[in-house]
């Protein structure tokens, strides 16, 4: 999130933690059982305090004040964290803080003095600046999972942005999300070797310079193809366009989520499913097409006090809590499989478990992330759910890794993929 | 202060290399507790909000490792302070040479008896997680004010206790069964039955006897935060579900909605003095018909059904308008329970010329409000400005004592709002709860106050100072933050010279001081 | 008068007849054997003297004196015939009886905050017929012996009728006045200060909460000593208000778990106020007077009884007691239980009256004349197992002599119970006498050997308790007796403060 804030800008906001814990769990009122009211993968690994929400507020505060420096062991606290918002949502149900916005502001100012990011981010900082992809593929490569009778149409308004993931570690996703749009007419276009990575990995490190280069590159190949709908798979790539693009560059086309724009074909009867799925199913919420995924307004007007303390402004500034993220789209594309049945997980919505990839982790700490993972699949199980479904490759790459290494008799699939599947003669 | 490598060694050989830290990323970040600001300039230091920085922070998993690390303590001089959910300054260490012992680790509930109405938690427990399990058997458990996301093992072990649902759940020092208690020496006190040798037969059921007993010692209505060793596990009493057990909440943040149970009404009774008030709460009470039944100021009850700033604000025009607010909850488990509670009510509220302002669609809180009430989390809203707030007064006794210190302090305020160092509700803040059915009360009066500007710290200090001293010369029920020498020297004289007793309980067990005194009493030998 | 052989002693009377008045000590042999023994099976042992203090200076001048002369003393408070457990039994012989009875005012009846305040000599006859003028019940044990002290009754935990109003286990005391044995007053409590009793009542306190002062409980610790941390000097007291409308149910069945599921229920929702369980002769021996009324009466009860009073006041008890009684029935129809409003021979009004009154002489009596309580804190799923081990020790092990009788009071709101074993005897029998005597004994081992907590241990229960507890606990409480009677003069020896173990 772009508010044009720098760390300095947070310190009276810092110091006014609460140490009050909520960041560690779900909303108060949300938490239905011990197992699953936890809201912090950080912490729930570390233990220490420094590694919540609130820790990393009061982290800001000392860096500020000079109590602390950015030493390899604050970089741990501070990279150990997916960025997911969790803490952010928590926080906000009663207090007015910005965990988020912090979390994100130390990462700026870390690599601003060239503390930060980690290794293993600098590495794929430097593949990406390379080879567009953080993955460090050819990036001549990067469109050949696309089957070859998939249609293209090289007028088309609409372009898939495929990201980075999909092209190179989740080809099914793309696969399959190339075909269902095929089989409900869409005419769209790919962007080839126009299409870099969307930054959202350098973002999220703190490389806030590296990000807007891409982006506007992004943006003037969309703009220059005439593109006026982008639907993009990944729900990294959707926040980062919907919630960070219009702050480095205008642009005039509308961006979409596949389960947003797959909602909008089942609608308008463009998709009919046929062939059922009987089976019982659970929706994992990606954070960035979440709680991470509402857009706003950088906020321009005045501020002043009311009884003494009480702040407000005119307009109202942005108060994100996650609410406006894309939560209804996906459950409805999953309502209308036939033979599925969705069951819930305790954590769901703008209060669901992250899945431990984001924020560089999966690069940096993959144990972490492993560790993340499989917490998510312990709620998994709980709900008694065959299938785990998502919309995100990066959820599906991580997800799919703590399956494997568990050994749970869990199929994962992309809301893409499962409407493959449920197209007539699943979509051959 | 750094510890001596071969002292830190023999910690780390205890929790292992994972859970032992002394760098500063994490140490530094301990020093930071809500309201320690104010602490510090009551105490004589700097505007900071950054207490002693302790050498170290640890993370025991089991009672056999908090002893290890008591024993290594005593034995090479390093003072500790541990807590749990740590929702204050208390949690801060005092002296250099200290370590933290964080108990997040310990976070199992060991067991609930869901016959004889009790629950076995450990330290991190918090009370939403408890309640959350506990409805499973129709079962409830008390909360503190502070909110569910605190422990109740710490509430009731070394802590105060007010909370929402106190009419009906008590205070949490008095829900305690059998604890056990790590000293400061070390030494594993397990109190009550608990303490039988033969462990086949020792059980939870009662912390008291035989003969005396040693919860006297333990803790007060205050707790000793931390000054009197490790609470490693805790037995705590648990009251019904108070209506049908069920738990669904849909929408997002804030505007969640809550299926109301059955049976489960708000009603905000406005009263027009403050005698019809103090009547008003005493007699609801009596006839034990509340869940929650609490008074508050207009502007607490703006707060406590808004969810943000703008509907604070919005609110206002509704509440401003209200005089004296009581704020009741009737829950019941059947139909028939739930008409004759609010019949009762009704009748009552006739009778002592109450305003039922929900009755009359004036006030209506939102579901969501039913499910902030059973979880205990109403209390928080007193967040939701965005600034911080602290609670002055605190004595307990009767409502008639209550509210001659509510009325006694509005003018005291009243001349601290006018400087501006403190939030402006006409001096009139206030939440006041019944305890056990109104067998006493107590009332605080929380006051706004920025946390980042030193005038208005400075300024919510001095008043704090002058709430106290107006208890003393009033004579009305101590306030609750009476902790730390100064404190205890100070109030002692005026109170049975009660520290000198206190300060001999610290002596015996924990001459050396290892156990952080700051905020209980230090023994004469350790020093201050 | 004899002299007194013991020159200490005689110093000691001297000194403090000269700061209380001749007529607050007596040396007279026959006055002090009068406090040698008790109901119990405990040792008999006279005190050297005796001492009426009328006020808190007076104690606080006899514990001076005490310490002066290392004289053991020896708190008092209920009358003769009241005292069962061998607690006020001297275990020196050069002891001090300090008997408060003459400290009898009711300080204060306080309607409007559910209060009395009492001095230690206040009975339970006295206070209830004083009560009977204000809206308010007391909380009682069942039926006390008419001269039995109130405050001592609070003090020792004796366990109240009512459950749901007993929200911790040292309800219903709350604050308290106390003479340390160091001799200093201390108050507990909100009473504790700022300010005097009366300073605190015109801010309109009333000495309410027990808790405090600050970050210790005192009036806990104090509780439950056997007098041998402090003499209370005055005590408030928790109270309810009178119900205008109490309708008694029971639920009798062969066997006492059958009724178990069903209390635990009530309990949990906390329906019902006096709320008890007995087996068919002690609930025969509370419902009636005579020894004969009382065997003509057992055939027509069950094995066990469980007694619940539902209870409604002022204009819609009749719905409250309705309600209440509707839910029950769910509950007991759930939990296959029958329940009735009638025993044939009980009279209900005069049951209900006794749960707020006294008796002339206890109740337990009146079976046989004489009754020795083995009693413990439990829970009580775990009453059924303890019934059968008390029922197999004295088949085997006593010839199966002599009857004895349950008494099971729920406690806590329902987390634990007092669970009482009452062994009969007619004190005319030398040979039932011996019987019981040896019974006594050893089902009091057999108890504690099956882990029985004996959380009130009086006499030869404190040997067994405190060998049964942790050595830390021991140790912590030997500490606390260090600090608050240094020199060891109240009681000494009692509880786990035997001599050379501090």
């Amino acid at each position: 999130m772009n508010t044009g804030n720098v760390l300095e800008d947070y310190e009276k906001m810092a110091a006014k933690c609460l140490r009050c814990s909520f960041c560690k769990f779900i909303p108060q009122v949300a938490i239905k059982s011990q197992e699953f009211s936890t809201t912090c993968p950080s912490i729930d690994r570390y233990n220490f305090h420094s590694y919540s929400g609130g820790g990393r507020l009061v982290m800001a505060l000392a860096l500020l004040t000079n109590r602390l420096e950015f030493s390899p062991d604050v970089l741990d606290v501070i990279y150990k964290c997916t960025a997911c918002g969790g803490c952010d949502v928590a926080c906000k149900y009663l207090n007015r803080l910005e965990p988020l916005e912090v979390i994100q502001a130390i990462r700026e100012k870390a690599v601003e003095v060239h503390a930060g990011p980690m290794p293993a981010h600098q590495a794929y900082t430097q593949r990406v600046q390379s080879a567009h992809n953080p993955y460090g593929e050819d990036h001549k490569r990067r469109f050949a999972w696309l089957p070859d009778d998939v249609k293209l149409s090289d007028n088309a308004s609409v372009a898939y942005f495929v990201g980075c993931t999909s092209a190179y570690r989740r080809k099914e996703i793309a696969i399959a999300t190339a075909r269902v749009l095929g089989a409900a007419g869409v005419k769209f276009t790919i962007l080839g070797e126009e299409e870099f990575c969307c930054g959202s990995p350098l973002l999220r490190v703190g490389d806030r310079k590296a990000f807007e280069e891409l982006a506007r590159h992004n943006i003037e190949a969309l703009q220059r193809r005439g593109i006026r709908q982008v639907v993009m798979n990944c729900a990294g790539c959707y926040s980062i366009f919907k919630v960070e693009y219009p702050h480095v560059q205008n642009y005039g086309f509308r961006v979409y989520h596949t389960s947003q724009y797959f909602a909008q074909l089942l609608r308008n009867g463009k998709l009919k499913l046929a062939t059922p799925i009987p089976k019982i199913a659970t929706y994992h919420d990606p954070c960035h097409l979440g709680r991470c995924a509402e857009p706003y307004k950088t906020w321009r007007g005045i501020q002043f006090k009311v009884l003494t303390f009480i702040q407000l402004a005119i307009p109202p500034k942005p108060f994100l809590r996650g609410n406006r993220g894309v939560y209804g789209p996906p459950r409805e594309v999953i309502r209308q499989i036939p033979g599925l049945k969705l069951v819930e997980m305790e954590r769901n919505q703008e209060y669901a478990y992250c899945c431990g990839a984001g924020g560089g982790v999966k690069a940096a700490f993959p144990e972490f992330a492993l560790y993340t993972a499989k917490n998510r699949l312990r709620e998994v199980k709980k709900t008694g759910a065959e299938i785990l479904v998502s919309a995100c490759p990066f959820c599906s790459t991580n997800l799919q890794d703590a399956i494997r290494e568990t050994g749970e008799p869990i199929q994962y699939f992309d809301i893409s993929e499962l409407l493959l599947q449920s197209l007539p003669k699943g979509g051959t | 202060m750094p510890l001596e490598p071969d002292v830190y060694a023999a910690f780390e050989s205890v929790v292992g290399l994972e859970n032992i830290s002394a760098s500063p990323s994490i140490t530094q970040i301990y020093a930071f507790n809500w309201g320690t600001e104010l602490y510090n300039i009551q105490i004589g230091k700097d505007f900071t909000p950054f207490a002693t920085v302790p050498a170290a922070v640890i993370l025991p998993s089991t009672t056999e490792e908090v002893q290890k690390i008591v024993r290594l303590c005593n034995r090479y001089d390093v003072k500790f302070k541990a807590h749990s959910t740590g929702f204050g300054p208390w949690n801060s260490v005092s002296v250099l040479r200290s370590v933290v012992m964080d108990l997040r680790r310990m976070n199992h509930i060991v067991k609930i008896d869901e016959k004889n109405l009790f629950a076995v938690v450990e330290p991190y427990v918090t009370g939403a997680q408890l309640q959350a399990e506990l409805m499973k058997y129709g079962l409830n458990c008390h909360m503190p004010g502070a909110g569910p996301q605190v422990s109740p093992l710490a509430a009731g072990t070394s802590m105060a206790g007010p909370g929402f649902t106190s009419p009906s759940t008590g205070y949490s020092g008095r829900n305690v069964l059998g604890v056990e208690w790590i000293l400061p020496s070390g030494d594993i006190v397990r109190l009550g039955a608990l303490g039988l040798r033969d462990a086949e037969k020792s059980d939870w059921f009662t912390g008291d006897g035989p003969g005396p007993s040693l919860r006297g010692i333990m803790r007060g209505y205050m707790g000793a935060l931390g000054g009197l060793g490790v609470f490693t596990k805790a037995a705590v009493k648990l009251y019904p579900f108070p209506c049908t057990p069920s738990w669904q909440v849909t929408g997002n943040s804030p505007n969640y909605q809550f299926q109301v149970p059955d049976f489960m009404q708000y009603h905000v009774v406005d009263f027009k003095t403050y005698g019809e008030m103090e009547e008003g709460m005493r007699r609801i009470e009596e006839e034990e018909i509340c869940f929650v039944c609490f008074h508050t100021s207009t502007y607490g009850l703006g707060a406590v059904f808004s969810h943000s700033i703008g509907s604070f604000i919005k609110g206002i025009p509704s509440t401003i308008l209200v005089k004296h607010p009581i704020v009741i909850v009737t829950a019941a488990r059947t139909k028939r329970e739930f008409e004759y509670k609010e019949k009762v009510l009704a009748s009552l509220l006739k009778q002592l010329r109450g305003q039922d302002l929900t009755a009359s669609g004036k006030i209506v809180p939102k579901s969501v409000s039913y499910a902030e009430a059973i979880r205990n989390l109403l209390g928080f809203h007193g967040f939701l400005i965005g600034t911080s707030f602290q609670s002055t007064h605190g004595g307990m006794d009767t409502m008639a004592m209550c509210r001659n210190m509510i009325q006694a302090n509005i003018p005291l305020k009243k001349g601290y709002i006018k400087q501006k160092v403190i939030g402006p509700d006409k001096g009139e803040g206030v939440w006041s709860t019944s305890y056990e059915h109104g067998h006493f009360f107590h009332a605080e009066m929380p006051s706004m106050y920025d946390q980042t500007d030193e005038r208005s710290v400075r300024g919510m200090a001095d008043y704090m100072q002058k709430c106290d001293e107006l208890d003393f010369e009033k004579h009305f029920s101590l306030p609750f933050f009476v902790v730390g020498d100064s404190a205890h020297d100070l109030v002692g004289p005026l109170c049975s010279n009660y520290h000198l007793w206190l300060r001999k309980i610290k002596e015996s067990l924990d001459p050396k001081n290892i156990s952080d005194p700051g905020f209980y009493i230090s023994s004469k030998a350790g020093g201050k | 008068m004899s002299p007194l052989e013991n020159t200490h002693l005689e110093k000691f009377y001297e000194e403090l007849a000269e700061l209380l008045g001749r007529d607050a000590v007596s040396n007279d042999p026959q006055l002090a054997n009068s406090y040698a023994q008790d109901d119990s099976f405990t040792e008999p042992l006279s005190p050297g003297l005796a001492a009426w203090p009328k006020s808190t200076a007076d104690v606080q001048k006899i514990i001076k004196v005490a310490l002066k002369f290392s004289v053991p003393l020896v708190p008092v408070s209920s009358g003769p015939g009241s005292r069962q457990h061998g607690d006020t039994i001297p275990n020196k012989t050069e002891s001090v009886v300090v008997d408060l009875s003459r400290m009898n005012k009711i300080l204060r009846i306080d309607r409007i905050n559910r209060v009395v305040m009492v001095e230690p000599g206040v009975t339970f006859s006295q206070l209830l017929t004083e009560m009977e003028k204000h809206d308010l019940r007391l909380l009682q044990p069942l039926c006390p012996r008419w001269n039995k002290s109130v405050l001592t009754s609070a003090l020792e935990r004796e366990p109240t009728l009512i459950p749901r109003y007993h929200w911790d286990t040292s309800d219903p005391l709350l604050c308290t006045e106390v003479v340390f044995g160091t001799g200093d007053v201390f108050r507990t409590g909100s009473a504790a200060g700022p300010g005097t009793v009366e300073e605190q009542l015109a801010s309109g306190a009333a000495q309410k909460n027990p808790m405090g002062p600050t970050q210790f409980n005192l009036f806990q610790t104090i509780q439950g000593a056997q007098g041998s941390l402090g003499i209370v000097t005055w005590a408030t007291v928790k109270c309810e208000l009178k119900p205008t409308l109490q309708k008694i149910w029971y639920a009798q069945a062969d066997s006492l778990g059958s009724l178990l599921d069903f209390a635990h229920e009530l309990l949990k929702l906390r329906i019902g106020d006096e709320f008890f369980l007995m087996s068919k002769v002690a609930f025969a021996s509370l419902a009636k007077e005579r020894p004969e009324e009382v065997r003509r009466l057992m055939p027509a009860v069950k094995e066990w009884v469980f007694v619940v009073v539902l209870t409604g006041r002022g204009e819609f008890a009749a719905e409250k007691v309705g309600y209440l009684e509707a839910d029950m029935a769910d509950i007991a129809t759930k939990c296959a239980v029958s329940l009735e409003s009638a025993i044939e021979g009980v009279d209900n009004s005069q049951l209900i009256a006794s749960f707020s009154s006294t008796c002339a002489k206890p109740w337990r009596y009146r079976y046989k004349g004489a009754c020795q309580e083995i009693f413990f804190v439990t829970t009580l799923d775990r009453a059924p197992a303890f019934v059968d081990y008390a029922k197999a020790a004295i088949s085997e092990k006593c010839g199966g002599k002599p009857e004895f009788g349950v008494y099971i009071q729920p406690l806590v709101q329902g987390c634990n119970c007092h669970l009482e074993f009452g062994l009969y005897y007619d004190p005319q029998s030398a040979e039932e006498v011996t019987a019981a005597r040896r019974a006594f004994s050893l089902l009091s081992q057999e108890l504690l050997d099956k882990g029985a907590f004996f959380s009130r241990p009086y006499g030869e229960w404190a040997v067994g308790m405190f060998d049964r507890v942790s050595p830390e606990g021991v140790q912590t409480l030997q500490k606390v007796k260090r600090i608050f009677d240094p020199n060891s003069i109240l009681k000494p020896g009692v509880l786990c403060f035997r001599e050379g173990s501090q």
